[in-house]
């Protein structure tokens, strides 16, 4: 890690690792489109749903709690500028996420200690570097001397293999934090409902290990590259 | 900064912080350095408002963290205007929710922060709270948006309430609880504020007791949740609390240690309260006042001590390496210990 990382100016930007980085995704700040904003809406839903308990109107619930977020203030521009059509057809599809939602998740009892949009960053040689994710879903206490804790991810797209190296990404994240990896790791699909888990095998932890740190050097060269 | 005193495997995270919060206190520094740091401290501040009018000033660890940022003229008015956000929100519920599971009358996180949420609700129906503040927005707030309140208010209170093995906290233990201030009266009046998640008390007491004790010479370990991954602007940060501490009271028990936890990244910074921090902090909270003010002169500006400060009282001048950016100094933070990955 110190390689290629040492290179870097340690008073610029860090380079930040996310899960959209690691599939080939791009970096940095993605524009606002619909699926986007469906995205966010389903994830905003569903975070009530976890601490409430319930959802109400599922359009107007969500748009209150994006647009009190100033870092989704983009997003809210773009759906406040959508036309009718556009609009009726993201009414449906968040109202489609919504129901699903309700009908495939009981309210989560308080002692499993189940906490929304839990952000983990993991920052490496001195700083330079940050991996960084948001669990969607946190469930367990933090582990005491074996994994503990269960992470979910919602996704409003239909599954692709990066929704799982992604979810195992978020899984080396809360490895890297807590000390233990978790027990479990699932993605929710809030299309349809399905909720796919699995476990993580150390062998899997360790590929995964190799790849961000093969991404990490390449980023590190591109801005090495650049600076010359 | 030095390397990590607990491997990342190390399990329960929870013992490590709360050994380390509970660790005997080193000796405390010589109640004359403290008399002469706070009138070095006063002096230093008072000389650098003179001249200056305007409304308060207030340094608090946001102050500290963003000093030596953009100046002054490239900010945006909308910068310096607070409006309340969940995000901004979840700290204030998220430890009163953590002190409701602390002290017993709730039994997790989620039911916390949500009676939290509705005590808040309730004051601002009663008229209890100032216009602009968390109860009045919150009242008028709609469902959707209390809803992300109380979301990030239980994770801010789970990770609170998990990073402690508060079974073996002894008393008296104080999470929460009001901002502490300490002003220097004048035109205009500064204003320090510290804020901290838990005040545990160390040292003589014995811990085992359930018992309130008189303060006598115990002294506290802070300890603070932050967001986001530890700077090295945080140990100005957190020895804030420990500087307005002793400024309120410098005849009193000195803080032990401030434990800084960033649950984020998993990662805990202790820091024991000496003259080295005291002095470095002072220099940060200067430098925050001379930002405020709009003033960019930081290392040309002399700083007069008054006879008889002592050579440790001094460093709290402008001249101290790294005083004009507290946010990116990095001498003080190599003495702080790093726990956690």
């Amino acid at each position: 890690m110190a390689g290629p990382a040492g290179t870097l100016d340690p008073d610029l930007a860090p380079i930040v690792v996310d899960a959209r980085m690691l599939v080939g995704a791009g970096t940095g700040p993605r524009e606002p489109n619909l699926p986007l904003v469906r995205a966010a809406m389903a994830t905003a839903l569903f975070r009530q749903l976890v601490t409430t308990g319930h959802l109400g109107d599922p359009v107007a619930d969500a748009v209150e709690a994006l647009a009190s977020d100033d870092r989704s203030a983009e997003l809210v521009a773009f759906a406040s500028g959508l036309g009718p059509e556009e609009r009726r057809v993201l009414a449906d599809q968040v109202a489609n996420d919504a129901a699903t939602m309700a009908s495939r998740w009981p309210k989560i009892p308080p002692g499993w200690l189940p906490r929304t949009a839990d952000r983990l960053t993991v920052p490496l040689a001195g700083g330079r570097v940050v991996l960084a994710g948001v669990a969607d879903l946190v469930l367990g206490a933090p582990p005491v001397d074996r994994a503990s804790v269960c992470l979910v991810e919602i996704r409003s797209a239909a599954p692709t293999e990066a929704h799982r190296r992604a979810r195992t990404y978020l899984g080396l994240l809360e490895t890297l934090r807590s000390g233990a990896p978790p027990c479990r790791v699932a993605t929710y699909y809030s299309q349809t409902g399905v909720l796919d888990i699995e476990e993580l095998p150390d062998e899997e932890l360790g590929r995964l290990v190799g790849d961000v740190l093969t991404s990490i050097a390449q980023r590190c060269r591109s801005l090495t590259e650049q600076a010359a | 900064m030095t390397p990590t005193t607990l491997p990342a495997t190390l399990l329960p995270r929870a013992r490590g912080l709360t050994d380390a919060l509970l660790a005997p206190a080193a000796p405390p520094p010589p109640p004359g350095l403290v008399g002469d740091l706070c009138r070095t401290f006063r002096h230093n501040l008072a000389e650098t408002m003179a001249g200056h009018d305007g409304p308060p000033v207030r340094v608090d660890a946001f102050t500290i963290r963003t000093a030596g940022g953009p100046p002054r003229r490239t900010r945006q008015p909308e910068d310096d205007e607070f409006h309340w956000t969940p995000r901004r929100a979840r700290r204030a519920v998220g430890v009163s929710a953590a002190a409701k599971v602390v002290g017993g009358r709730v039994r997790c996180p989620a039911q916390g922060a949500e009676r939290a949420v509705v005590e808040l609700i309730d004051d601002a129906r009663r008229g209890a709270c100032r216009p602009g503040s968390l109860g009045a927005w919150l009242e008028t707030a709609p469902a959707g948006v209390v809803a992300v309140v109380v979301a990030e208010a239980t994770a801010w209170a789970t990770h609170l309430v998990t990073a402690v093995e508060w079974h073996r906290v002894g008393r008296p233990v104080e999470v929460g609880g009001t901002d502490r201030w300490w002003d220097l009266v004048g035109r205009p009046t500064v204003g320090l504020r510290s804020r901290v998640d838990a005040r545990l008390t160390v040292g003589p007491l014995d811990r085992a007791s359930t018992e309130p004790v008189a303060t006598g010479q115990a002294r506290q370990s802070f300890l603070t949740a932050l967001g986001g991954r530890p700077t090295p602007g945080s140990r100005a940060e957190l020895g804030l609390a420990a500087l307005v501490e002793v400024l309120r009271r410098p005849s009193g028990p000195v803080p032990a240690r401030v434990v800084g936890w960033w649950p984020e990244c998993g990662r805990a910074l202790v820091l024991d309260v000496g003259e080295e921090l005291l002095t470095s902090t002072a220099s940060a909270a200067l430098a925050a006042v001379r930002d405020r003010l709009g003033c960019r002169k930081l290392h040309a500006l002399p700083v007069a001590c008054p006879p008889g400060t002592g050579s440790g009282a001094g460093t709290l001048s402008g001249a101290v390496p790294g005083a004009s950016s507290p946010g990116t100094g990095t001498e003080g933070w190599q003495s702080g210990r790093m726990r956690g990955s």
